[in-house]
């Protein structure tokens, strides 16, 4: 109870102060979720997906800029790696803008709730994806600490990707919600990196949406990266409208993560748009991973390609569920869908569940998941050539998630990327090629 | 526009088994108490552990709601409004012999394409006719008796083996499974039950054909099969309903139990009046089908042919406990009209080895929905088990749905699970090719879709492969996607 005691109280004093929230919509969005309550095991969406524990956890809920400004946390801030790169940086639930690189050709904005709330405001084209089926959603609009609106102008190919930094420097246990909106110009190209930073010194609770707007002929790389968040619980969902002729891809990468749950709602709202969305998670320990994907096909012409593949250590637990939608008149849809698990402990579990719903005949459409340990035939092979069997396995493991890891275009994020994956499996510095030719000088 | 009219011609297809036939029947006054429960049981001249059984489950069910996960739309059913017991009133006793069965029901059956009384002579399948609530017939019981089989109705088995009944039913399915299970154990009336002995191969195929014919009225039925060690059986069950407005309900519950090195191989036709061409009518067909086996090397498989039912909501499922059991399940679900079908399997595997394959083919036409929902659950425990998955749907016109939604859910670093489905419809280059072969349109459609489900159609055992590729031809014919 906890939980909603802590909402509760915070509604009551912070938050009704604050001159510049849209107080009746908040209140509306708080009740929706109060209405709904978290959700139990019991809900579809929310199967395998317990959060029983939240009820016993006292949040401070972020909303005072000043406190987190005044605190010399802001020394304890880590700085990206990519420097090289333009950088949206989003403290404690704040947007900073004193810390941004930014250029000419897109623009950030922090906009007030009536930019987001009013009629034709921001959230509009979005409305659909807050449903009951998150009520996590709602929660969010009643409670986000900051908005940013990010634009890239129209017919803009930004070399450069940008890095959108979610910072968590927290010192007591805090919940975080902010909601950040980014459009695409007409025939723009972009790449943009989320990364996920956390001191990890407190529990901290982030309830984050991005809203993505493709307008017509747009591109855009979204790469999501988590990794080392031992004390966070992270509800990092994104919510994507596509007109037409739009290309998107999205890559989520999740190392080490305590609790994640990754909640992608996708609608295809012109034809011939593609979208590729690409995963891979490694978790150990006592880690929770959850991928939710919810593809509408609304209108014809579309394809869409999920591949997501993970390995599970010891306690760790993992979740994927894909749903794609094939609306009515959603003619020459291809849509196809993969999850594959290894696991290679005997706690491990994974709950694998992806769904096709169709409601259109000339569709081709297909789903395939498996869910098994390492090819004992392969480590055979390969501890016959005298390779180790530490390292034959963590061969044959990097070689399950590399083409996964090669489909990320973004070169410097790519070997990144390869590092972790190396680091993860005790690789070392060997890695794909340079494996095999430290192989071939024995 | 020849499409169209091709499709027009399947959705007006007449029903073969929509006829009533003029029986007299007795019924038990509508709705539902302690009372109705107390009048079944002793119409049935149960023991009394069954009453105390029987109440049991309709006080748990009162305090149970009607589920609605599934993908199925219907309004909401009165249950009290419907007859829990009809009879055909000549029946008094089961009678002795197929002399004694009342020749207007016989007819009734040669009707249906099921002549007791050849099936009599010509051997081969072994029948338990089920007209409403009461058993009207069973053939070969005495050859079956000489090995030892008991197939009887189940209410003769409560009455003649309750030892054997009291210990197995509601094992597999108990009366708290579900919403459906609890209310078919308060008031079911008939069903089969067979027992087949250590060590014997029953030497031939043993069917229970199920009809509705009363109106107002639903039908309960109960089966329990128990293979012993060693045991082999091959069961086959059909079923069939007048033509109504009204919707029908049916709930039925089925358990098997396959101790060590038995097997049971359990085919379903399933061919309920599905409702007219506008969704109106039609059975509700809401059953749970389950089968344990309990022993090591045991082996349950399943193959249903679902094309009949307005609404279809059966999961046939394996509890997989002993070392190396193996479950199987292989369905062809067909949906036409406003029929909707959401039917699938569960396979828990518990033991060491277990293997399960499932083979799923949905095909949807006209304006059904047609969702398949299984779930595949590793234990712990079950080290080293298997499973392979498959479901196909095949979409016939852009009005119709066809879903799936799989659990998977693997606790172990062992076992390995796959699954993988695909959703299309029939290819034009499949149909040009045929043409560029002489093969006409409809010729050619039919040949896919056979090849489709020729799967699951040669799990079938040879008197019902005939008849249900037949049931396929006739709810397809010349459907053009």
């Amino acid at each position: 109870m906890k939980f909603y005691e802590c909402i509760q109280k915070f509604f009551e004093h912070k938050f009704e102060n604050n001159q510049s929230y849209d107080i009746n919509k908040r209140r509306d969005f708080l009740n929706k979720f109060l209405h709904l309550g978290i959700p139990t095991t019991k809900h579809e969406e929310w199967k395998y997906t317990n959060l029983t524990f939240l009820d016993d956890l006292d949040f401070n809920f972020v909303h005072d800029n000043q406190k987190f400004l005044s605190n010399n946390l802001l020394a304890e801030l880590e700085y990206h790696d990519f420097s090289e790169f333009y950088f949206v940086p989003i403290v404690n639930g704040f947007y900073l803008d004193s810390q941004a690189t930014l250029n000419g050709f897109f623009d950030v904005q922090r906009i007030n709730d009536e930019s987001v709330f009013s009629s034709n405001g921001s959230l509009l084209n979005f409305e659909r994806f807050f449903n009951g089926n998150n009520p996590f959603s709602f929660l969010n609009l009643a409670a986000f600490s900051d908005s940013v609106f990010l634009q890239i102008k129209d017919n803009t190919v930004l070399e450069r990707p940008i890095v959108l930094q979610y910072n968590y420097i927290f010192e007591t246990s805090s919940l975080s919600n902010t909601l950040n909106f980014i459009e695409v110009g007409e025939n723009s190209k972009v790449s943009i990196i989320i990364l996920f930073k956390s001191n990890n010194a407190s529990k901290v609770f982030a309830n984050e949406y991005i809203n993505l707007h493709l307008k017509q002929n747009s591109s855009i790389e979204i790469s999501f990266l988590q990794y080392d968040l031992s004390n966070l619980i992270l509800l990092n969902n994104l919510n994507v409208v596509c007109d037409i002729g739009v290309f998107f891809k999205s890559n989520y990468f999740s190392f080490e993560t305590q609790f994640v749950r990754n909640n992608v709602n996708l609608a295809f709202e012109g034809i011939n748009s593609t979208a590729k969305l690409n995963g891979v998670y490694i978790v150990s320990s006592n880690n929770f991973v959850d991928n939710h994907t919810m593809l509408y096909h609304n209108q014809p012409f579309c394809t869409s390609d999920e591949d997501y593949r993970g390995i599970i250590n010891e306690q760790a637990r993992s979740v994927f569920n894909g749903k794609i939608y094939v609306a009515r008149g959603a003619q020459k849809t291809n849509a196809y869908q993969s999850n594959k698990n290894i696991l290679l402990s005997n706690e491990a579990r994974v709950y694998t569940r992806p769904q096709l719903e169709i409601y259109a005949d000339d569709v081709k459409c297909t789903h395939g998941a498996t869910a098994g340990f390492l090819d004992q035939d392969s480590l055979f092979y390969l501890t016959t050539r005298g390779i180790g069997k530490e390292k034959a396995k963590a061969l044959l493991l990097s070689s399950f998630v590399s083409n996964n890891l090669e489909r990320v275009e973004q070169s410097e994020l790519r070997n990144i990327l390869k590092e972790l994956v190396a680091k993860k499996l005790n690789l070392e510095n060997i890695y794909f090629c340079s494996a095999i030719n430290e192989l071939s000088k024995v | 526009m020849e499409d169209n009219e091709i499709l027009k011609e399947i959705t007006d297809k007449e029903y073969k088994y929509g006829f009533v036939s003029l029986i007299e029947q007795e019924y038990a006054p509508k709705g539902l108490d302690e009372n109705i429960i107390r009048f079944i049981w002793e119409k049935k001249k149960e023991p009394p552990f069954m009453l105390e059984w029987r109440l049991k489950a309709f006080r748990y069910w009162k305090s149970m709601h009607e589920p609605h996960w599934a993908k199925v739309s219907y309004p909401p059913i009165d249950y009290q409004d419907i007859h829990y017991y009809a009879a055909p009133k000549s029946y008094k006793e089961k009678p002795k012999s197929l002399d004694e069965v009342d020749p207007e029901i016989l007819r009734t059956f040669e009707k249906l394409g099921i002549p007791l009384r050849e099936r009599e002579k010509l051997a081969g399948v072994a029948v338990d006719a089920v007209l409403d609530s009461v058993s009207v017939a069973t053939t070969f019981k005495e050859k079956l008796e000489e090995l030892g089989i008991i197939f009887c109705s189940i209410n003769e088995a409560i009455r003649n083996y309750p030892e054997l009944v009291q210990k197995y039913l509601g094992s597999v399915v108990p009366y708290t499974d579900n919403f459906f299970a609890a209310l078919n154990s308060a008031v079911f009336s008939d069903g089969s039950f067979v027992y087949v002995p250590k060590g014997v191969r029953c030497p031939m195929e043993l069917s229970t054909y199920f009809r509705i014919n009363a109106s107002e009225t639903g039908q309960f039925e109960r089966t329990l099969i128990i293979a012993d060690e060693g045991s082999y059986v091959s069961y086959l069950e059909g079923c069939t309903a007048p033509i109504r407005d009204e919707n029908q309900l049916h709930a039925a519950v089925v358990e098997l139990i396959a101790l060590k090195d038995a097997e049971i191989k359990y085919s379903t036709v399933q061919n309920w009046y599905p409702g007219d061409k506008d969704g109106k009518g039609g059975i509700y067909n809401f059953v749970t089908k389950r089968g344990i086996c309990l022993g090591e090397n045991s082996k349950i498989s399943w193959t249903q042919v679902e094309t009949g039912s307005a609404i279809t909501w059966k999961y046939p499922s394996c509890i997989l406990k002993g070392n190396n059991s193996v479950g199987e399940f292989y369905s062809i679900a067909v949906t036409n009209n406003y029929q909707q079908a959401d039917t699938g399997t569960k396979m828990i595997h518990l033991g060491r080895n277990t293997k399960s394959r499932i083979v799923s083919k949905g095909i949807a036409a006209g304006f059904s929905n047609n969702s398949y929902r299984g779930l595949v659950q590793i234990s712990k425990k079950a080290e080293g088990s298997k499973n392979y998955s498959q479901c196909d749907s095949l979409l016939l016109g852009d009005k119709c749905g066809a879903h799936t939604f799989p659990y998977i859910d693997v606790q172990n670093n062992s076992s390995t699970v796959e699954h993988e489905a695909t959703t299309s419809k029939i290819s034009d280059e499949i149909l040009f090719y045929c043409n560029q072969r002489g093969i006409s349109k409809e010729d050619a459609i039919g040949l896919i879709v056979n090849g489709f489900s020729r799967e699951v159609l040669n799990q079938l055992p040879m008197e019902f492969a005939v008849e249900a590729q037949k049931l396929l031809s006739v709810s397809l014919e010349g459907s053009v996607g």
